[in-house]
Parts: structure tokens; sequence; C-alpha cells
């Protein structure tokens, strides 16, 4: 029953946000054909008769009733058509975001689970060892959490692969040297080129989840079933693992699946600073050329992941907190 | 691929600006030691400014082909450069010649024979009578709006006929790329199909592709193979400008099309790298100039537009946001030098000196009183205006910046409002602006009519309000005896009837001035004689554009 | 299960007279000049020279207003004090069963783990809160006999698991409940059955009342002396409810700002309480009538709520 309401509660959601998606870039000013013809302007005046040839190739004929463009982008969606990209035209949305999402997902997301995993422990480590010097380092990570970014991303980047010369510069993996398949060489190649981005994603937001964590513990082992835990004589891993870090970690994990959800949208900016070849740059040209097929499905997919990422850690939460559990039984 | 300032600019606007600090001391270094080489020669390494995945894309008749897929891999009839002025003759290509009947409505094309494709297959009238009908029948591919039908009149000889009056489209129908029937005519939907086996007529076929490079190599059966030394061309995409500066200046690239600052001073160290001017941007502050359109604000007045064009110090302009390299700019927007002949006697360049007295003067005349607060005030209404400007457009706001202070001496206010460039297109479609600051392009030649029936006929202006061509006749601009100037310009080929024409249309919209004149930019492309020699130069600009294939013929290795 | 005899028939009996300082004949803790404090900025000195005797299945009720130590003093016992707590004098001696003397604030590690719940187990004030809210009942008794009983085979855990539900009242069904699912009663049954999985000698109960409404307070209060009247272990009861004690108590101590004020059996602190503290307490509970032991007799009378 509460699965189902659950479903059917993110099912409305769901359709909320595709709305949405389909207003929003409507809502844009201009259009996805002014701005490739100010690429082509250079090439001779734009005339009229172009624009409305371009208008007609890129579907953005704006004469179509707006009603019945929601109803084709509906029709489309539900056939897992989402049409064409202009900025790529013309490769289907699907391809462009099926070529960009792996790199995306397996950086960001393994970087993030990383990150959350590492976070964890540490925080845990910490707060149980409160008050040591252990937990003295823990506001140093903290700095680290509340410099921008971009800054970090930049400075590493400046030390560790311009000046030291040990990580790429950026890109997803040697150009020259190998192309996108199952081989050890790209995925060496991959992997050397992903390790400064991941770096800098882990430096960057590790401290967060260190501090929550380790704060939650410390309030968490004054907790009586913890003292109760002790007083049982249960040697010490598995009071700070059972009894103190399986209640401590609750608002963490919620907090997880947030930035989990943000995997795929989130990663804007660290993908321009390293190239990276990504959903997020897809994401910044889809806005610059106004290539409302594009960002409707990137949009698409970050509206799915976060719902999947919010349901899943829903019914995950169900296995970790029996009290979410009672409701619906 | 056209290698402007303006347009490399726009390609990359896309990286962050820091981002490109740090690419900058970079770029390079990494990517050395491994230069390519095929058998003998060494590959051409090319920037058109492509920033981004690379998307496999080979379709000719597609406006997001691949850069130098149109011209190194697909041949058109005709080469029109416009770097040539009003009098010089097209290059023939695929074709051999042409002749225009009297009222323009038919063009017959005779073309070269003996041409094959890469696949082998004979290159024929069939193919070329097709790739026009496709066009034609194709509403999305058909750009020019007067696409011909085509109909094979001879073994050699194809007809092309107009709908109406085609003078001013020739140009640019016979640079339609030619696509080989055999292949296209079996695609489901030619619009969108990308042509993966790409099958062409260049000097090039397609090597190897990935989403950040991707290599052309030299076609044998080209029917003039063996003037081409160049093995392979390989075309990059790069994170932006500062780093395709970098990688030309470490000697990676060969040839270039990216915006660099004061590039003069930047490539003397080089003496290897070169530039070739490309394309003329005449930058002029556009303004919404016509009252009966639903213009608002004092620049409706042309004494207002007049006395703004007296005030300009473009010396300092040039000085200071253009480096020195902008050219003299004259009020008929033809470039002077090489369209000197388009040019009406009465109207010499705009003065690089400014005349701020003079400015006063004719704003005084026409009843403009200078306020307490240093600006000019008529019935109430300061003189004092909105400039919009794109925002990362580093010369145009700069400029802005300066004109700033040169207008206020002459008691004249703007206020620059830098804007996303979706909300400066959609401003300029509306008529939403008061004064725009702005880049006139030429045409496909070096024929005025284009820069006149695009950015002043009504036609191509749309009320404020309305969905218009951001990129047509955005000040709105209409004059009776302009309009049909252009429009007998359309209608005629003789050289000596346009000129008329053009001075009668100079006698109105210099006097009307809806474009300010500021400076003439020149855009560039950049080339290396490291490896190669033969480029075209001011002397002989035999190619305007580095992508077409006439320019591997003339190329020299250097061992 | 195995119930020492000679401990039963030790069970109830107080030492008489004004004996609160005197050891029992057969002691089972012995605590000397125990003190405690909380270091900062201001050192708490939360239990000051503390001696006390426990005998062998005694009750022995500690009262004091909150924050006088109470509780500082029940931790000590088990060396379950955290920074910034500190014992800076005094010994706790544990007299175990076999003859052993333990020196308990010597133990470390391991050893110290073996004692508790072994020898003394504890039960908290916050019933709801003794739980852990993410594991089942069943899975917190199995980590006490995975603990100490290692050898117990997974059907023998079950079996007593449900032996002990059975004991203080709590249908063995419950094993799988969460602490949510439970009410405060059954919580608080849970965590005294808990305390009993491993037949310790002395149980230390904190404030084990104090959250339950009155009825439920009695039922478990009745509970608590049947089991110790069968099982023959001893209790600290801590509470701030003196009249409580009065009726379950062997001997009770009065504390106050971390001393004990005054020592002796419950008879001797109801009808003639000497520290001037005592009779205040006494006073500020007005409904002390009745006979000792009315309350708990008269309240199970009325007993029918609590569904076992
Ligand atoms: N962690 C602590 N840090 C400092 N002082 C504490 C701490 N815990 C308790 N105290 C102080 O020690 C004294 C005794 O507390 P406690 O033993 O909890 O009292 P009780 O159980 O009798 O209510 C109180 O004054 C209390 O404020
Ligand atoms: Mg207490």
């Amino acid at each position: 029953m509460s699965i189902l309401r659950k479903l059917a509660f993110y099912l409305v959601a769901l359709f909320a946000a595709l709305t949405l998606n389909f207003a929003i870039p409507r809502m844009l000013p201009s259009n996805p054909v002014d701005v490739l013809l100010g690429k082509l302007q250079a090439q001779g005046p734009v005339t009229p008769e172009t624009r409305q040839a371009l208008m007609l190739l890129f579907g953005t004929d704006t004469s179509v009733p707006i009603w019945q463009q929601y109803l084709d982008y509906l029709q489309s969606l539900a056939t897992g058509n989402l049409g064409v990209s202009v900025t790529y035209f013309p490769t289907p949305v699907t391809e462009v975001i099926a070529s960009a999402l792996p790199w995306t997902l397996v950086l960001v997301g393994l970087t993030t689970l990383i990150t959350f995993v590492i976070g964890m422990v540490i925080g845990t480590i910490a707060g149980w060892k409160r008050g040591t010097w252990v937990d003295s380092l823990i506001p140093s990570t903290t700095i680290l959490a509340s410099v921008p970014y971009f800054w970090l991303a930049m400075v590493l980047v400046y030390l560790l692969s311009v000046t030291a010369g040990i990580f790429p510069l950026g890109g997803g993996y040697d150009v020259r040297r190998t192309s996108p398949e199952l081989s050890f060489e790209f995925l060496s190649s991959a992997l050397y080129y992903a390790a400064l981005p991941a770096l800098t994603i882990v430096i960057s937001s590790i401290g967060g989840w260190i501090l929550g964590m380790r704060n939650m513990m410390v309030s968490t082992l004054s907790e009586d079933y913890v003292i109760t835990a002790r007083a049982k004589g249960l040697s010490p891993k598995r009071v700070m693992i059972t009894y103190a870090a399986r209640n401590a970690a609750l608002p963490s994990i919620a907090g997880f699946a947030i930035s989990l959800g943000f995997v795929v949208g989130g990663s804007v900016v660290m993908e321009q600073v390293f190239s990276y070849p990504g959903i997020g740059n897809a994401f910044l040209l889809a806005v610059q050329n106004n290539d409302y097929a594009l960002m409707q499905g990137l949009f698409l997919v970050i509206t799915i992941s976060v719902l999947g990422a919010n349901l899943l850690v829903d019914l995950l939460y169900q296995f970790i907190d029996p009290r979410t559990r009672a409701r619906g039984v | 691929m056209i290698f402007s300032k303006r347009v490399a600019r726009l390609l990359g606007a896309a990286s962050l600006t820091a981002v490109l600090a740090v690419s900058a001391c970079t770029g390079s270094g990494q990517e050395t030691g491994d230069d390519d080489t095929a058998g003998e020669g060494v590959i051409l390494q090319a920037y058109g400014g492509a920033s981004g995945q690379f998307v496999e894309n080979y379709n000719p008749l597609s406006p997001t082909v691949l850069e130098a897929i149109r011209g190194m891999v697909y041949e058109s009839l005709f080469y029109f450069n416009p770097l040539q002025p009003l009098s010089a003759k097209p290059e023939p290509l695929l074709g051999e010649s042409y002749v225009v009947n009297e009222d323009g409505t038919v063009v017959d094309v005779t073309i070269k024979t003996g041409v094959t494709w890469s696949d082998g297959e004979p290159f024929t009238a069939e193919d070329v009578a097709f790739t026009y009908n496709t066009v034609r029948d194709n509403p999305e591919l058909n750009t020019t709006g007067n696409g011909p039908a085509a109909e094979v009149t001879g073994e050699n000889t194809v007809r092309l006929s107009f709908d109406r009056p085609a003078f001013p489209d020739v140009p640019n129908v016979l640079a339609v790329s030619i696509v080989p029937e055999h292949i296209f005519s079996e695609m489901e939907n030619v619009v969108i199909d990308p042509n993966l086996e790409p099958v062409g007529t260049g000097p090039m076929v397609l090597g190897e592709f990935t989403a950040q490079s991707y290599l052309l190599e030299k076609n044998d059966s080209y029917r003039n193979a063996e003037d081409v030394a160049v093995p392979g061309v390989r075309y990059f995409s790069l994170s932006g400008n500062q780093a395709a500066t970098d990688k030309l200046l470490a000697g990676e690239l060969d040839m270039a099309g990216i915006a660099i600052p004061d590039v003069e001073t930047v490539l003397a160290p080089y003496e290897d790298l070169h530039i070739l001017t490309t394309t003329f941007q005449q930058v002029v502050l556009t303004t919404c100039s016509d009252e009966e359109m639903g213009c608002e604000g004092p620049q409706t007045d042309p004494t207002v537009r007049q006395a703004m064009a007296l005030a300009i110090d473009r010396e300092q302009i040039n000085q200071l946001a253009y480096y020195g390299r902008g050219l003299e700019i004259s009020p008929t927007f033809g470039v002077v030098g090489r369209d000197d002949e388009q040019i009406s006697d009465e109207f010499p360049p705009m003065s690089m000196e400014p005349d701020v007295a003079g400015a006063k003067e004719l704003l005084e005349d026409a009843g403009w009183e200078l306020g307490s607060d240093g600006v000019y005030a008529k019935d109430g209404e300061r003189l004092s205006f909105d400039v919009i400007v794109t925002s990362g457009y580093t010369d145009y706001i700069s400029t802005l910046d300066i004109l700033k202070q040169q207008l206020a001496e002459a008691g004249i206010e703007i206020n620059p409002q830098q804007q996303a460039n979706a909300e400066i297109l959609s401003a300029r479609s509306q008529g939403n602006f008061q004064v725009a600051i702005d880049g006139i392009f030429g045409g496909p030649t070096a024929d005025l009519y284009y820069i006149y029936n695009n950015n002043f006929s009504s036609a191509q202006a749309a009320p404020v309000g309305e969905n218009g061509n951001p990129y047509g006749n955005v000040s709105k601009f209409s004059d009776p005896t302009v309009d049909a100037a252009i429009q007998a310009a359309a209608a005629t080929q003789d050289p000596a009837e346009k000129v008329r024409l053009y001075g009668e249309i100079q006698d109105v919209i210099v006097p009307a001035m809806p474009y300010i004149p500021l400076i003439n930019n020149q855009g560039f492309g950049t080339y290396s004689t490291a490896n190669y020699t033969g480029w075209p130069t001011e002397e002989d600009p035999y190619v305007q554009d580095f992508s077409i294939g006439l320019l591997l013929e003339r190329l020299e290795p250097v061992n | 299960m195995s119930t020492n005899p000679e401990m039963s028939s030790a069970a109830g009996v107080a030492t008489p007279g004004r004996s609160g300082s005197v050891a029992p004949d057969s002691p089972l803790l012995s605590i000397s000049g125990l003190s405690i404090d909380y270091l900062g900025e201001r050192t708490v000195h939360a239990v000051a020279n503390v001696s006390l005797q426990l005998g062998r299945g005694e009750i022995i009720g500690l009262a004091g207003e909150s924050g006088c130590g109470k509780s500082t003093l029940a931790y000590g016992i088990n060396q379950l004090l955290v920074p910034p707590a500190v014992i800076t004098e005094g010994g706790v001696t544990f007299h175990d069963r076999s003859g052993d003397d333990i020196d308990v604030l010597a133990l470390e590690d391991k050893e110290l783990r073996r004692y508790r719940w072994n020898k003394v187990s504890m039960v908290f004030q916050g019933a709801m809160n003794s739980l852990n809210p993410v594991i089942s009942v069943r899975a917190q008794l199995n980590d006490v006999f995975a603990t100490h009983r290692p050898q117990m085979s997974k059907a023998e855990r079950r079996l007593r698991s449900g032996e002990l539900l059975e004991l203080v009242g709590v249908d063995p069904k419950r094993l799988d409940s969460y602490a949510h699912e439970l009410s405060g009663g059954m919580r608080q049954r849970v965590m005294i059955a808990m305390a009993l999985a491993l037949d310790p000698e002395l149980m230390i109960m904190d404030e084990p009342t104090t959250a339950l409404d009155v009825v439920v307070q009695r039922d478990i209060l009745l509970e608590i002396t049947r089991l110790r009247e069968e099982l023959g272990f001893a209790v600290i009861f801590i509470t701030h409810d003196l009249p409580l004690l009065l009726e379950i108590s062997d001997r009770i101590a009065i504390m106050r700002h971390g001393r004990i004020v005054e020592m002796a059996s419950a008879e001797e602190i109801f009808f003639a309480a000497q520290d001037p503290y005592t009779r205040q307490l006494l006073r500020s509970f007005p409904s002390l009538t009745g006979e000792r032991g009315d309350f708990i007799r008269h309240g199970a009378q009325l007993e029918n709520e609590e569904v076992r």
C-alpha cells in the first residue's frame, strides 16, 4: 500500500516536472535558430528565407499552437523520442545524452559515492574519538569545503597539471592515443584523466559529510541506547557501528540522496574546468544555443535521476530506519 | 569555415574566461611530441573555432555539417571569393562556366567532365540536377528561399530555373555543395541524415573521427591529386580561444581561426605565423530609428545620429578597443579600397578625428539645449539612451566605455547595458531597444547589394513588438527610394547600372544614418609557414576560406 | 534458570539498627571513598567521597534531588563515565559469587566488558531511548548473548530470549518488534528482560520508571520486586521519588551535592530520619500515608490494563 502511494506520488512529481520542462525553455528569450544564425552571419547576410528554412529544420516553427506543441511533446516522450539536438544537429537528443551520461555518471557518481563513504567513516571515527587529535583535524576539512569549487579546481589544475605535470589538463581521455572502447588502454587513459577532477570533487565536498556525521555521532553517543550498549559490554566496534553510527547516519543518508540526484546535473563547473565530455558540458552548450530539445532531454534525465535517487533512498530508508516502515504496515 | 574574429568568438564563447586563463599557460606542453605524419608529408593541423564535442555529420546540405566537409570533401560548382572586387570572376570548381539570362531567371551551367566521386562512380549532370531539386523540394534546406528547379539539358549542361529574378542569389546558389545522386537518393530523410560515409569529389576524404578531433585524408582520385602535397588535415575541438592560441604559438597548428586580441603584437615574435584578413566587420551603433515603426527615444532623430557620428573619436576607439587594426569606415558601408568603385565620390570615409563643436552646433541648430547636468535636452526629453551589448564581447564593451566618455563631451549620454546573447537576440528581433552595438557583414561577394538589401530595405524590417529577423534590418529604417533602388539592383547584372543605383541609395542612407559607423574591424585567419608555404596573402587572396579545397593545391611542403 | 539458593535466603534481609554504614554480612559490592569530578572551566564535584556496601540480594534505594550525582555514581560503578568525568579517588570492589574480589576501577578493555552485564546490568531512565531504534529487540538481545555467551547456539538464544520476555510478562512474539512498536511500559519490561539475560548479581536501575505513568510504573515495580525475590539479584534503585523507595528498598541512601548524607533502613528513614535534608525531602511528599508497601499491594488489585 505505502509503496503504491509512494509510487503515485513520484508519478505526479514526474508529470509536474515534465510539464515545467516543457514550459521553461519556451520562456527563455530568443530561439535556437537565431543563436545558430549568429555564428553564420559572418558568412553573409542572414535572409528571412534562411531563417525560415532553419526554423523548419529545427522544428522551432512557432506558428504551431502551444497546446499542440505540448501534446506533441508528451507523445514523443512516451515513445522515447526526445527530438533532435540543434547544437549537435542532426543527432537525436537521446544519442547526445547517451554519449555524455556515462562520463558524468561514472566520474561524478562514483566520486560522490566515494566521498560519502569516506566522509562517513572519518566522521564516525572523529565523533567516536571526540576531543582527541583525530577530532581536532576536522575543522581543516571544512575550510576546504568553504573554498569555492571553481577556485579550488583551478588551483589544483595549476599546481598538479600545469606546474607539476602529474595530471592532464582536461578532457575525458587521450584523444590522440585511444578512442572509446572496452580496452585496457582506453580505460586506463579515462581513469588517468578522471583522477584530478575526482580529487577536486572529493576535496571540496568531503568536509560537509565529515562534519555532519561527526556532529551527529557526538549527539548520538550520549543517547541512552548507546550507553546501554556500552553497559552491555559490547565491543567498541559494535557500539560504534551498530548502535551509534547506524543512527547517526540517518540524516546524512537523506542528504546523500539529494546529492546523488544532483550527480547528473550538478557538475557543470567541474566539466567546464576540465573540459570533461559529460552532461554538464552538454547542458551549458544547450543553454547557450537555446537548444530546447537537448535542454528538455537533459532536464528530463536530471529530473528522473533526482526522483529516482529520492525513491531509492525512500526505499532504502525503510531498511535502515524501521520507524519509516511502520506507517504503511 | 571562415576565420573571423567574430565567428571564433561566438563559437568559443562557451568557455568560462577564467578557465581560459589557466589553459592559457598550459594548452600546449601536454600534447606536443606526436605530430601526425602519414606516408610522406606533414598532416595539416587545423582549428576552426570548434568547442565542445564534434558530432558526426558529413551531410553538406545540413547547416550543422562538420567544418571543412563542405569545401574539402564536397565541392560546389563555383567558388565566389568576397575578398575579390565586384568585377572579379568566380573560380570554377565542378562547374566550367555559366550564363545567366536577361531577366535573371535561368542559369545555364556547363560542368567539368572526367570527374569521379571518391567511390569511383562518375560525376554527372544528373548529380547536379539531383542536388538542386533536393534543395528545392525540402524547404528545410532551401536557405535562399529561391532554390531553382534543375533539369539536365545535355551531357554536361544543367539548366537552373528560378521562380523570380535571382541575380543576387546566384553566388549562394552556385556555392551549394553538389552531392552524389547514387547515395543521397537512397536516404530516407536527406534533411537529417548524417551521411556517415561521405563520398565527395574534393581533395580530401574522411579518415578517422573522434569527438575531439577528426582527420581528412588525401583523395587520390581527386582530379588535381598530383597538385595536392598535403597528405591530410586534422581538425580539433579545443576548450576555447586561449587554448587554441597556446596551441598555435606552440607551433601545433598550421591554420586557425582564433580571435586573438592585439594579434600583431602577439604573433610578432613568431616568424612562421602570419595572418590573412578574411572578413570585414563594420562596427556600428544600430539605432531603432523609425518612429513610425514604433521606435522611441531621441535616437529616432537623424540630427541626433549625425551629431553622434561627428562627436566620435574613431582613432581612440581603434587604438584602445581594436589595437590599431581597424580600418577607416565608409558611411556607405563599402569597404574602403576594395569597394571604391561602388562608393559614391560624395561620401568620403568617416573622419577618424572627432568634431565635438560641430556636433554641438548641429544639435543646437535643431533646438536642443544644454542642460545644467551637461546633457542636451529638448521639450523636456534628455539626450540620453541605453545601448545594449552582449556580455562577454569585450571589444564591444570597451568600445562603449570609450564612447560613453566621448559622447559625454558633446552633451550626449549613453548607458551601456550588458545582456546575455539570447536576450540581445530577442531585443533585436522584437525591436525592444534604443541603440545596440553591432557588426555589419558583407555578402557572398563584394557586391554592396547584400548589405543594402539586408540592412536597409523595409522588406527586412518588422514593426516593434513583432518577431523580426534579428540579423535583418534591425534599425527598422524604411525609405521608398531606397526600396525601389534595391529592387532595381536585384534585377540587373550591369555593374554600371548597379553603381548608379547604389549612389541613389547612398544619397538617402548617409544623411539618415540609421547605423552610426564606428570602425571597420578586420577578421582574420592565422597560418603557419613552418610546414607549408603558398598561403593566400593580401596581394593574392586566392581563397578567403581555408576550407576551400583550392587551398591544398597551392600549398607546398617546406622540406 | 539458575538461582543461587544461598542468595535467595539472603534476599530482603536488611541489617537492623542505625546501620547504614555498617557492612552487610555477605557483601556484594563495596564502594569506598569514591569521588568523581566533571572537569571543565568550573569543575563539578559530582560525587564526593562516597562509601557504600551492598549486600547480596539487597535492594538499596538511592534518593536525592536531580543533579545530586546519583547517575554519576551509578555510572562509576560500571566504569561507564566518559570525559570530562574523572574518578579522582576511591575504589569499587565487586565480591564475585566465586569468592574473587574484582577491583572494578582497574578493569580494562576485555575484562571490563566481560564484567559489564555479566555481573552488573543496568536499566536506564529513558525507557523510550534505551532500545536502539533501528534494530529489533531480538537483535539487541542477541548482541548480549553473542558477546558474553558465544558458545550458545542460535536455538538456545532464541529459546532464552523467549523465556526472558515471558519472565517480564511480554509476549515473546514481540522479539521481532522495534522499539517504536512497543509501549513505554513494554519497553522498560524488555529492558529489564535484557538486564536479566546473563543472570547478573547486581542490577542498577537509574530512574527506571520516571518516564512512565503511575499505573505502569506500579506494574514495573511489582515486577522488579517479584523477580528479585525469584532470582535473588541485588538492586541499586535510583530515583528522586522517596516514597517509592520507602516501599521497595531494604536500605536507602540519601544523596545531596554528591555526598551521602544519610543511610539507613527504609523504616528508619521514614520514622526517624536524622538528617534535616532527609526530613525536608520527606515533607515534600505530602501523601506519605498508609503502610509501607501499601502502594504496591493496593495497586496490584487495580491492575488490569497492561496486556501481556
Ligand atoms: N557531562 C557532564 N559534564 C559536566 N557536568 C556534568 C556532566 N554530567 C553531569 N554533570 C553534573 O554533575 C552533577 C551530577 O549529575 P547527575 O549524576 O546526572 O545527577 P542526577 O543523576 O542525580 O540527576 C550535576 O550537577 C550535573 O550538572
Ligand atoms: Mg540522573
